[in-house]
């Protein structure tokens, strides 16, 4: 933050005072018109609907009949209610293996393209960003085709190794499903950080790999001691982009699983989701009360990366 | 001259399958009517008369000519397809031309009509809508947002010669109606359904297996012989667990309950939510007897990430024997089936006796509701729109093209008309045919509105899975149901 | 700094290309699915086609009605795309290099979006957007999706322009020009490979967007790509006519795949994030 301060030192300096409040107001005003429109779209767009949440959490109501007020009662059956829990470790069990598989398979994809020089680099950036560009329906799509049991890629892929395999279903077993939506996102995820983190480590100055190379230095090494450590705070951002997402995203295990086989791949966000829109009877309040839990969550998150991944370089 | 023969063989199905089940069903009417075309004149106005003289209303109903109505119509396109609902409007408005149609279809209308539903703005939602409605009918039933349409039944066919709908009613299409909320209609059915097993008749003449099995050994004997030749014997869309009622489910709780002698004692109970529900003898054993299938292997594994049209694909292609679904199962895999397929149905015999009754689930449903917050001529025209969907034309392009049943019973007096019927649901009607079978839709009396409804079912549903993978006891599953349902009943009073 | 190539080098190699074949192979077997029938599809996921079905693609075009989704799309993606970059980055401007009071408090508020769950707000957000008359129009969505703040794209943005030195606009104020003309003639120019990075990212979000238009159309004629492929997801539930929905999924991919072919380039050199100590 200091950084930036001083970078906006007045401009005015020198000029006369009439000058002076002449460019204090147009300053203002130039302020005034960039930040209404984004600003104020989110006020009122994404924070006032986010407050009107907080209030419904605290009501009994299914969206038709009239809303009654029940205080805390929804929090009160919260904390009872098995299944909340059931989809809160199934995101824990995300949160753990998602983001770390994004970063550890970017960090590596992207070095090894950013300091490898190897034949068709810029054909390997452009094919890795590729599924950046695709939605996330026909990610998902792609994925249920890819497991299928009948005919699914990766099952001919191991009867190929000569794996029997025959036609299992890995998106129909609680022991593989949960797993199972661990790929798709990775496989749409890496891209993007690939070349984030690519374009961090081309700005790290040549002169520091050298001389770990004259000392005979191996690139693992060079990775973990120089590389990662210098990008660490784009690292760091990325991860809690990472996690938030995955703490938040629901949208692959509604299309690929919608949350079974028998909630196995449950998450608090499809659990919400199906509060507020399935097919069964809904509850908004309650529906409310969970997204409440999912943002202290959220929040904690955070805050445990704070404490745990410091860096204080990172501002905003 | 193999079509004609066929069809004929369909009209005389048909009309045995009605004489039967006529006998069984009093005092609904004759069978025989003259057909006639669209929008007979001098049916007498059921609908509340609105306007004054004569020439400014139409006289079949009675509504203006001169004002103009515009229904807003959320259509859900799903298995039946869009072509009848586009067919049933283009002649609405041609016969009514002050009334047009703005529509929306959707495979997922039921998230569009429930932020609809939320935002709470009448002049914003739709006249009319079908398919599954998020969260449920009861709900906007409790809060008075739909309107009744018990009166449909006494309205008069606009090609019925004067008839009622009620007097030409497909025989115990009015009990199975669904959407019938505390005793009273919320969506006129414009179509019937009816579900069981049904495989590829081809393919089990080859491996020599049995089409019809008579009794519920003879049932599991075939099973086990089509595991032993390396198919899987039963399949359904897993994601869906519920699909399994296609075959098993509450309709075979009712056949048990005839072979126990304790039919009207369970009939009550279910139509009424009396206690025992999930821990009642028929449905103990009905449990019982899928766990033991599971525990055998007979259902895929992994079924749990099969989508609809995937458990339909395995029976297709011979991975699995039978799929648990409905007659609308041709329509849907239509584009994928190989030529040279022959539909084969059957019930799942849950008895010792082989001339015992089989029960076949059967329900009268994909009905249009009406939201009462809508001024009186869009709620009549729209009413008038679902009476039109019973005519004999629009019923037609419903057998053919949604590969549904008619729910009038003087469809197949033509025969042209009965010959349009897909060959699944001609199958269902062989089989009918050559077996003692009664329709049952299970449909409940009584309405629990409780939330409480809602986890019960989820337990059951998850449940399902690991009961026909046969690594979980029915039983505490149940009892865990059976509180919860406990729990509503409570509540309610 | 050329260096040896040892055996590690193939395994490096190996991997590269392992990563690349799980990326193409999904994609070439859909393109290759959607030319072929539905009966030999479902017969055989391998066997070779006897002859490829082009007409699926027309096929597609029709049934998904793909033509006017497309007008329909260009409009809400153009305009929202257009307005909504141009916001953000004055935005980022202001509120990365221009000191001012509250800043700090508008930041938190920002950063408060990431910990928003966003899905039970999708009511009120429906109610509110009703009350404004901004439901069933395509001008509704691209307001709704146009104002608003981005963190995401903010920090790209920032990033970027806090690179830029600070001596570029204080020769800008001296030489007497306004702020507005310092953004627009200095650090507007300057942060392109920022900004068309961010309108890539912007690009692919509108374009792939399926659930605010899909709630807030109700009218078909307006639907977007976007919800049109989510219909014909759905629909798959219902109907075994998958060829075709092959066939559409590789026709929606094309704008997208034309969109990242021109502009990958500035992808590769915008995609940043803050800035790096050292």
């Amino acid at each position: 933050m200091n950084r930036l301060s001083r970078a906006k030192r007045s401009p005015a300096s020198g000029l006369w005072k009439d000058g002076l409040k002449n460019a204090k107001m147009q300053r203002n005003l130039f302020l005034l018109l960039a930040l209404t429109p984004a600003f104020g779209g989110y006020l009122l767009f994404t924070l006032y609907p986010n407050m009107l949440s907080v209030y419904y959490s605290l009501l009994n109501w299914n969206g038709i009949s009239e809303p009654e007020f029940v205080g805390l009662s929804n929090f009160v059956t919260l904390f009872q209610d098995k299944y909340v829990w059931r989809a809160l470790l199934n995101n824990l069990f995300y949160m753990a293996t998602v983001p770390i598989a994004v970063i550890s398979i970017s960090l590596l994809l992207g070095y090894l393209l950013a300091n490898k020089g190897y034949k068709g680099t810029s054909f390997f950036k452009v094919l890795f960003f590729f599924p950046n560009v695709l939605s996330t329906i026909v990610i998902a799509l792609l994925w249920t085709f890819i497991y299928d049991g009948s005919f699914g890629l990766l099952n001919d892929f191991l009867r190929l190794l000569g794996v029997p395999i025959g036609n299992f279903y890995w998106l129909g077993e609680a022991r593989t499903a949960l797993a199972a939506i661990v790929p798709p996102y990775v496989w749409g995820g890496v891209g993007l950080y690939v070349i984030i983190f690519m374009n961090a480590m081309t700005t790290i100055p040549k002169s520091l790999y050298e001389s770990a190379i004259l000392e005979g230095a191996r690139h693992m090494t060079i990775l973990f001691r120089i590389t990662i450590p210098l990008i660490m705070p784009i690292v760091r951002i990325s991860a809690l982009f990472l996690i938030l997402g995955t703490l938040k995203g629901f949208e692959k295990q509604l299309i690929l699983t919608n949350g079974g086989p028998a909630g196995a791949t449950d998450v608090v966000g499809l659990y919400i989701f199906n509060l507020a829109f399935g097919t069964e009877n809904h509850n908004y309040g309650y529906a409310s009360a969970v997204g409440m839990l999912l943002f202290v969550i959220l929040v904690t998150a955070k805050l445990l990366m704070d404490k745990y991944m410091p860096d204080r370089s990172v501002e905003y | 001259m193999k079509a004609v023969k066929m069809k004929s063989i369909v009209v005389a199905l048909l009309a045995l399958v009605l004489a039967m089940s006529m006998a069984a069903c009093s005092g609904s009417g004759n069978g025989k009517t003259n057909k006639e075309t669209n929008g007979a004149s001098g049916a007498p106005n059921t609908s509340s008369p609105t306007a004054t003289a004569q020439d400014d209303v139409y006289p079949e109903n009675g509504l203006p000519k001169d004002e103009a109505v515009t229904l807003k119509f959320g259509f859900f396109e799903g298995g039946m397809g869009r072509e009848y609902i586009d067919y049933a409007m283009d002649t609405f408005k041609k016969k009514f031309p002050n009334v047009s149609f703005e529509v929306v279809y959707s495979p997922k209308i039921g998230d569009i009509i429930n932020a609809k539903i939320s935002a709470n703005d009448d002049d914003d939602m739709f006249d009319l809508f079908n398919g599954t409605i998020p969260g449920g009918v009861t709900p906007l039933v409790l809060a008075g947002k739909l309107e009744p349409q018990d009166d449909l039944w006494d309205h008069v066919l606009y090609d019925g010669n004067g008839k009622t709908l009620k007097q030409l009613v497909m025989p115990g299409a009015v009990e199975a109606s669904v959407n019938v909320v505390q005793g009273k209609l919320y969506a006129l059915p414009v179509a019937a359904s009816g579900s069981g097993l049904f495989f590829n008749k081809l393919l089990f003449e080859q491996k020599g297996w049995n089409q019809s099995p008579n009794t519920w050994s003879e049932f599991v004997e075939l099973l086990a012989k089509i595991k032993a030749d390396g198919v899987i014997p039963i399949t359904y869309p897993g994601q869906y667990p519920n699909y399994i009622e296609h075959a098993f489910g509450p309709v075979k709780m009712f056949e048990l309950a005839e072979i126990n002698g304790n039919l009207e004692e369970f009939t009550k109970n279910f139509r009424n939510f009396n206690l025992p529900q999930h821990l009642s003898p028929e449905s103990i054993e009905v449990w019982k007897r899928i766990y033991e299938l599971g525990q055998k292997g007979y259902f895929p594994e992994g079924v749990a990430a099969l989508s609809h049209t995937q458990s339909q694909m395995q029976m297709i292609q011979g991975q699995a024997a039978m799929v648990a679904t409905g007659v609308y199962v041709e329509n849907e895999m239509k584009s994928a089936l190989p030529p040279e397929f022959v539909w084969g149905y059957m019930s799942v015999p849950m008895g010792d006796d082989p001339n015992g009754t089989r029960w076949i689930r059967s329900t009268a449903s994909n009905g249009h509701y009406i939201w009462a917050g809508k001024p009186d001529l869009n709620k009549q025209w729209a009413k008038e729109f679902n009476v039109w969907m019973w005519n004999l034309d629009v019923q037609e392009v419903i057998a053919e093209k949604g590969g549904q049943l008619p729910v009038r019973q003087d469809f197949s007096d033509d025969e042209t008309r009965a010959g349009k019927l897909q060959n699944a649901p001609k199958a269902m009607f062989e089989y009918m045919n050559a077996n003692n079978t009664k329709m049952e839709g299970a449909v409940r009396d009584r309405t629990l509105t409780d939330p409480s409804v809602s986890q019960a079912n989820k337990v059951i549903q998850e449940g399902t899975i690991g009961i026909t993978s046969g690594n979980k006891e029915p039983l505490p599953i149940l009892e865990e149901a059976e509180k919860l349902i406990e729990k509503a009943i409570q509540a309610q009073k | 700094m050329r260096e040896k190539r040892t055996i590690i080098d193939v395994v490096w190699w190996v991997l590269l290309i392992a990563w690349s074949m799980a990326i193409l192979f999904p994609l070439l077997w859909v393109f290759y699915q959607s030319l072929r029938s539905n009966p030999s599809f479902f017969q055989d996921v391998w066997a070779l086609p006897e002859s490829l079905n082009w007409m699926n693609y027309k096929n597609a075009w029709i049934k998904y009605g793909i033509g006017n989704a497309m007008l329909n799309t260009l409009y809400y993606v153009g305009v929202s795309l257009v307005l909504g970059t141009f916001l953000t980055t004055i935005n980022a401007y202001a509120l990365t290099r221009i000191q001012f009071k509250g800043r700090k408090l508008m930041w938190a508020l920002i950063m408060l979006s990431l910990f928003l769950p966003g899905i039970n707000a999708l009511i009120p957000q429906y109610v509110l957007m009703r009350e404004l008359h901004l439901t069933n129009s395509l001008t509704g969505l691209i307001l709704l999706d146009s104002l608003g703040e981005n963190v995401f794209f903010l920090m790209l943005l920032g990033g970027f322009m806090r690179s830029l030195p600070k001596e570029l606009e204080e020769s800008g104020f001296l030489d007497g020009a306004s702020i507005f003309q310092v953004f627009m003639r200095i650090i507007f120019p300057l942060s392109i490979p920022g900004i068309v990075t961010v309108a890539i990212f912007k690009f692919l979000g509108l374009y792939n967007n399926f659930l605010g238009p899909f709630i807030y159309l109700s009218d078909q004629s307006k639907y977007t790509i976007g919800v049109s492929m989510y219909a014909a997801n759905q629909m798959m539930q219902y109907t075994s006519d998958w060829v075709t929905m092959f066939a559409g999924v590789m026709i929606a991919m094309v704008p997208s795949i034309i969109m990242f072919m021109f502009f990958q380039r500035w992808i590769m050199e915008g995609a940043t994030l803050g800035a790096v100590k050292g």
